[in-house]
């Protein structure tokens, strides 16, 4: 493969602080092999979005006021599973991974202040590869299947999800994260994160 | 017309005696103390019968006397005497048949027990029963009418007419009595609750309680003893007890619990049996005796147990007993309010942290983040090496400040039950801080709850926890940090310290165990020295699957 006619990564992004979009910006845009396509600063307009501009990649960040990443991830793979994804968080590493998980996506990225890292992984992600700690990945699939049996702070409408989630990990392939969806569920799996971070913690 | 006469003079006599009856009835009734109404009746009825001598037995609960008030013997006769009667004899058929008794010779009497020595002469008799309601309070002794004299029919009846209204005085000095002492509960229990809910917290109150409960009931000594989940009893406050009697107290937790979930008081004859050998015994008190009482304290369900008191004998009473498990059911409702209250605190805190954390999640972080991007966009423009290497180094700390706040974020939210890995590190944190002076600074990278086996785990703290100590014993730092790292195929702990640095490894130091702890799990340990100063201790070892 040669990298002369390699197309550039086309990259959309997603966080509702203008500040992190702006400066985003700026940092991709100095990047030959990056093309920023699009952005938005709410999940209903990535939704929306994001199908019909197809990017290699969608940078999402995990918290939003009207949703979350993880919806958003799901929701645009549902209908377009050639968009890779990379959550972007303020989190910690453990509720990241979590997150990640659950939407189905192919790294996260910490927002620190040093950009190299995240400037990596959208060309790794952009390339295909899967960025998740595989070990902490596997290990959060068997303790949610536990979970499955006694999980004694979820309601059952919880367990219901988290079922749902579990079929469709364990069912998974390792290059291609989730892609069983059910646009209807999509935000309950993503209201399940903050839960499944107490109940796995309390495990 | 001399025995009209004589009737004439009787009349006057009994009508003089009536008036002397009234007065006497009326001092009597007047009176609220029981004891000092007690003395009166008896006095009266010496005066009103011609009596040298009189007493008055009050009736236990087991049939004997259980006090008896004298009127007419020295208190030398008394000591010479010794131990007040109980009930045998004449006295005891007064008990036995509650009627009027009159003899002219006690001595002739087929129940006579005959008199203990150095008692003063005896013969004439009177007994007269006094009822409170329909229970026999006690009986009227008279001996020894003036001048050799029977006891007369008029004398019965006047003493029996004494007697009936010494009854109703009695019942009403008694109700006094009660409602004196139900007054003086409920002071203490009020005090109870202004202190909780005052300032006061529930522990404090513990030690308030067991004070008020000891004084108000003028008993020995008294107790909490909580029951906790594992079912143990513990005394968690004591009044009375000294230290070392509290080391020896063995309390049986079966009974403690039994007595928790009674409603009723739960009253023991024989101290031994709830608290074993141990209790505190005054230098005339029998080991066998001592009778405790015991209340449920249970509020909620943070606390069970009781409040239990060592009563003297004199003032133990189905009602006293019943005032002070009322007493301690107050108790109980005021520290459930207060541990409602002291809850409702603990939420406030709760929720201030989290709307801070949500903050510097929300704002602060993104903020820095963004401004990082700035800089670096800055650092490509910049022409002039140093420039750069400022704006580097400025970047560098903006990320030490983010990883700082993120730990931050973390401890706010912590969960102290929780058993993940980095919920653990920061309680260590806090346990050392008092050691250290200072709080050690925490690190997290990678996902240290998710990614580390349960076997790493636990080294990986041990480890941390020796270095700590090993830095508040030997290092004389002013900073530690603590790093802890997961990357694809390591868990990797650092401590770093600002302090003398070793090198003489200094013996106990517990390097040679940290190292086996990493070895036995195929990783390894090294320390080095610290620029400027200092100490650095690595130790990593290789990441293997998470046991769930």
């Amino acid at each position: 493969m040669t990298r002369y006619v390699q197309r550039s990564i086309q990259v959309y992004l997603m966080d509702d602080h203008e500040v992190v979009r702006r400066g985003l910006q700026d940092l991709l845009e100095g990047k030959r092999d990056i093309t920023v396509v699009g952005e938005g600063g709410s999940a209903q307009q990535a939704m929306d979005t994001i199908p019909r501009l197809r990017p290699d990649v969608m940078v999402l960040d995990i918290h939003l006021r009207d949703g979350t990443g993880v919806e958003v991830c799901r929701a645009v793979r549902a209908v377009e599973p050639t968009v890779r994804c990379l959550l972007l968080t303020s989190d910690d590493d453990d509720e990241a991974l979590l997150s990640a998980v659950l939407a189905g996506a192919h790294g996260y990225a910490l927002k620190e202040a040093r950009t190299l890292n995240l400037v990596d992984a959208i060309r790794r992600v952009g390339a295909g590869d899967l960025l998740l700690d595989e070990v902490g990945a596997q290990s959060l699939v068997e303790r949610m299947s536990t979970l499955l049996d006694s999980g004694p702070h979820l309601s059952a409408d919880d367990m219901r999800t988290l079922a749902y989630v579990v079929d469709g990990l364990t069912g998974r392939d390792h290059d291609a994260p989730v892609v069983v969806t059910d646009p209807s569920l999509e935000r309950e799996v993503a209201a399940l994160v903050p839960k499944l971070t107490r109940e796995l913690s309390r495990a | 017309m001399r025995e009209a006469l004589a009737r004439v003079e009787d009349l006057l006599a009994t009508q003089e005696r009536v008036h002397e009856l009234l007065d006497a009835v009326v001092g009597i009734a007047t009176d609220l103390d029981l004891r000092s109404v007690l003395h009166r009746i008896v006095r009266a009825a010496c005066w009103l019968s011609g009596a040298r001598y009189g007493a008055l037995g009050v009736l236990g609960a087991d049939q004997r006397l259980s006090d008896f008030i004298t009127y007419g013997v020295t208190d030398a006769e008394h000591s010479a005497i010794g131990d007040l009667p109980q009930g045998h004899g004449i006295l005891g058929l007064l008990i036995e048949q509650p009627k009027p008794i009159r003899l002219r010779q006690i001595s002739d009497h087929p129940n006579s027990f005959g008199f203990p020595p150095h008692h003063p002469p005896m013969s004439t008799f009177l007994g007269v029963p006094i009822r409170v309601g329909e229970q026999v309070f006690g009986n009227i002794y008279l001996t020894e009418k003036t001048e050799g004299a029977e006891f007369t029919d008029e004398d019965e009846q006047v003493v029996e007419a004494l007697a009936a209204a010494a009854g109703a005085a009695i019942g009403n000095a008694r109700l006094y009595a009660i409602s004196e002492r139900r007054r003086e509960w409920l002071e203490a229990s009020s005090q109870i609750t202004r202190q909780l809910l005052g300032s006061g917290k529930p522990a404090d109150a513990f030690d308030l309680i067991v004070r008020r409960a000891r004084s108000v009931s003028d008993a020995r000594f008294s107790a909490i003893v909580l029951i906790d989940d594992d079912g143990a009893a513990t005394v968690i406050a004591a009044d009375g007890i000294d230290v070392d009697h509290l080391a020896k107290l063995s309390v049986d937790a079966r009974i403690v619990k039994e007595s928790a979930a009674h409603e009723t008081p739960s009253v023991f004859e024989d101290v031994r049996v709830v608290l074993g050998d141990g209790w505190p015994r005054g230098p005339n008190e029998d080991e066998s005796s001592g009778r405790l009482v015991l209340a449920p304290l249970v509020s909620g369900d943070s606390v069970s147990g009781v409040l239990l008191i060592a009563t003297r004998d004199e003032a133990s009473t189905v009602e006293e007993d019943n005032l002070f498990a009322s007493f301690a059911n107050q108790a109980a409702l005021a520290l459930d309010l207060a541990r409602a209250h002291e809850d409702r605190e603990a939420l406030v805190v709760y929720e201030d942290r989290e709307r801070i954390a949500r903050d510097l999640h929300d704002l602060v972080i993104q903020r820095l983040f963004a401004t990082g991007m700035q800089l670096q966009g800055a650092c490509r423009l910049a022409v002039r090496p140093e420039v750069r290497q400022r704006l580097t180094a400025a970047v560098a700390d903006l990320d030490a400040t983010i990883r700082d706040i993120r730990t931050a974020i973390f401890e706010l939210h912590t969960d102290q039950d929780s058993t993940s890995l980095k919920s653990a590190l920061v309680v260590l944190g806090h346990e050392y801080a008092s050691t250290l002076g200072f709080a050690p600074q925490l690190g997290f990278d990678g996902p240290l709850d998710t990614g580390v086996g349960a076997e790493a785990m636990e080294e990986l703290l041990a480890v941390a926890r020796e270095g700590l100590s090993n830095v508040a014993r030997h290092a004389e730092a002013s900073r530690v940090s603590l790093d802890v790292g997961v990357s694809a195929d390591t868990v990797r702990l650092r401590i770093t310290d600002d302090g003398v640095g070793i090198e003489e490894p200094a013996r106990g130091n517990g390097l040679p165990n940290m190292r086996s702890r990493a070895e036995a799990l195929g990783g390894s340990m090294s320390v080095r020295s610290n620029a400027p100063r200092g100490t650095v201790l690595e130790w990593a070892v290789p990441r293997t699957r998470p046991h769930p």
